[in-house]
């Protein structure tokens, strides 16, 4: 998949650009707060209908528009060549008037022209995936990082993971509810069961969909993890979860169900369901030992790149399409001989787009790319 | 603050506590009713009136009705030994468009959600039961929405009606796939779904 075109419009600190872009790589570079980070998250926004930085759609608009919106063409290798446009509504109300007439709501998502009722439309239309230096807390911060990165993946390769993501979300929140209720002694025990089934239905979905993904993103990171540590170290990855370890989808159900039971005394006692999905883990060892505690620095920041780039080899194993990579600054942190690596293994894929504080030795050095430079929410081919 | 006459105020007030309209638009609803003919606004002004007056609920059904009796339930060609169960009227009036089905129907009045505040008790299930035990229809169908509220409320109805005695066969309403489209075209979660309701082809 490659982005052809992207327009932004009162998107951060961008009022206004069109811009062309190529297949292969494209750089940008400018200083701090230039609008480098901003660009990319455009791009991920069109994948994922979400921005990376926050969940409050309204700061992706710029401070003093009531509205803004994001454009992008994309190309896919066989027919499917989505364009996608997004409206969102900024922190500042403006003239109802001036409004846009799609924008009922907070956001409006638009694919070929049809408006989405439901993200799981979009989501997997144009897959994206974004290297930035937070991606370090995906080995150092707690399990609730690595579900989210487990999330954005799945989604974006099947949007029926989505939809059973959404619904289990759903069935979570109304069964705590019902808990809390029941706790207080204003609920039937009775009223509990089709909560429970629906959590059982989806939940046991997701956690099939991880352990497979899990499975095959293990390999590629840990062949990854080897080349980029100088074949010195050995990176597992390992689903941690009561569903672990079974593969038949009705088995799976029916454990879940079983273990649902065995903890009712506990929800009960806390008012929430303390078992399932909700409470995944994907374990990140490296020789063995648990990369969040014993890693260091440096490894834990290989570690963290194996598994965003097995993340796109898998999609594009999955897929038969490589996804859009964007690449956040993330070169600076890395010693000369793996950001060299890096720019190599990142070489495989259709669409790469980079960004960079200051004008990297080993970009400069792979000598290919279109040059951009970025000035104040503007930006001008080099 | 400057405001407006009183009258005009009170209308701009009270339409702007209406669904989707803000203050704006309920400025612009009230000038065009001012400029608009006497009879038109009293057609209008009635027809709000009588729309709390004069519409009730069905005895049987609970659909909206003028009299004890909605006209589907009072229809001797409809076929009494199927009760089609939804959550609103408007869901009835979107089953009744097709001219497909024959049976009758129970407006349930919503879905559980413990989240908003639905219980069981807030919806007409024990009229439902009472019904099937005094009619003793011979199918159940479950057309509650196909969101988790739905599927919740659907499941909770099936065991209630199966714990009856000599319970009715009970079905799910389909998820189909839209018409006149190819199956390359249909949506992947509408796909996915279709495929985990798939049902037993019959001869
Ligand atoms: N909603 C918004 N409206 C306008 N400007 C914004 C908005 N949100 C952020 N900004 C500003 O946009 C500028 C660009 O931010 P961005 O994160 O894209 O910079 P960057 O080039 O990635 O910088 P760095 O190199 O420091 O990471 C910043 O000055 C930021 O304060
Ligand atoms: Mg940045
Ligand atoms: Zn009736």
């Amino acid at each position: 998949m490659q982005i052809s075109h992207l327009a932004l419009h009162n998107f951060r600190c961008y009022r206004q650009i069109d811009l062309d872009l190529p297949p292969g790589v494209s750089i940008f570079v400018g200083p701090n707060a230039s609008g480098k980070t901003s660009l990319l998250e455009a791009v991920l926004v069109l994948a994922t209908s979400k921005s990376p930085r926050t969940t409050r759609d309204r700061e992706l608009v710029y401070w003093t528009a009531s509205w803004g919106s994001i454009s992008g063409q994309f190309r896919g290798m066989d027919t499917s060549s989505p364009s996608i446009r997004i409206v969102l509504r900024g922190a500042v109300s403006g003239d109802e008037q001036d409004l846009p007439s799609v924008l009922n709501g907070a956001k409006h998502i638009e694919v070929n022209g049809v408006r989405c009722d439901s993200v799981t439309e979009l989501v997997g239309q144009a897959p994206a995936v974004l290297f930035s230096p937070d991606d370090l807390q995906l080995v150092k911060a707690g399990p609730a990082v690595r579900r989210r990165f487990l999330n954005t993946a799945l989604a974006q390769l099947m949007p029926r993971y989505l939809d059973d993501l959404l619904r289990y979300r759903r069935a979570l929140r109304q069964r705590n509810e019902l808990l809390k209720q029941m706790q207080a002694g204003r609920a039937m025990g009775s009223d509990l069961a089709p909560w429970t089934s629906q959590l059982v239905e989806t939940g046991s979905r997701i956690s099939g969909d991880r352990q497979n993904f899990i499975a095959a993103l293990g390999e590629d990171a840990g062949q990854l993890h080897t080349t980029l540590s100088d074949h010195s170290e050995q990176l597992t990855l390992q689903y941690d979860s009561v569903l672990a370890g079974i593969d038949d989808p009705d088995e799976k159900a029916e454990v879940f169900r079983e273990e649902l039971e065995r903890s009712h005394e506990q929800e009960l006692h806390r008012g929430i369901t303390v078992i399932g999905p909700h409470r995944d883990e994907m374990a990140v060892a490296i020789d063995g030992y648990a990369a969040r505690q014993f890693a260091s620095q440096g490894q834990q920041r290989t570690a963290a790149l194996s598994l965003k780039l097995a993340e796109a080899q898998v999609m594009q194993k999955r897929r038969g399409e490589p996804p859009i990579l964007l690449l956040d600054d993330c070169l600076s942190e890395l010693d000369a001989a793996r950001a060299a690596k890096m720019v190599e293994l990142a070489g495989q894929f259709e669409q790469i787009l980079i960004t960079s504080a200051g004008s990297s030795s080993v970009l400069r050095e792979s000598n290919y790319g279109a040059w951009y430079e970025i000035t104040d929410g503007r930006i001008r081919p080099q | 603050m400057l405001r407006y006459a009183r009258p005009i105020q009170q209308l701009i007030e009270a339409l702007e506590k209406l669904p989707g309209i803000g203050p704006k638009t309920a400025q612009r609803l009230t000038f065009f009713l001012l400029r608009s003919s006497e009879q038109d606004v009293r057609t209008l002004g009635e027809a709000i009136l009588s729309l709390k007056g004069e519409t009730q609920l069905c005895q049987q059904c609970y659909n909206y009705c003028t009299a004890e009796l909605c006209p589907i339930c009072e229809d001797p060609h409809r076929d009494g030994s199927v009760i089609c169960v939804v959550e609103e009227v408007s869901d009835l009036m979107a089953l009744e468009r097709p001219g497909e089905y024959q049976g009758l129907y129970h407006v349930i009045g919503g879905a559980l959600s413990p989240v908003e505040n639905v219980k069981p008790s807030d919806l007409r299930i024990s009229e439902l039961l009472e019904r099937i035990k005094q009619t003793l229809p011979q199918e159940i169908i479950l057309a509650t929405s196909p969101t988790v509220e739905g599927d919740a409320t659907a499941e909770y109805l099936r065991e209630l009606i199966r714990a009856l005695p000599d319970p009715p066969r009970i079905t799910r309403i389909a998820l189909g796939l839209p018409v006149g489209g190819d199956l390359d075209y249909a949506d992947q979660v509408t796909l996915a779904r279709a495929l985990r309701g798939r049902t037993v082809m019959e001869d």
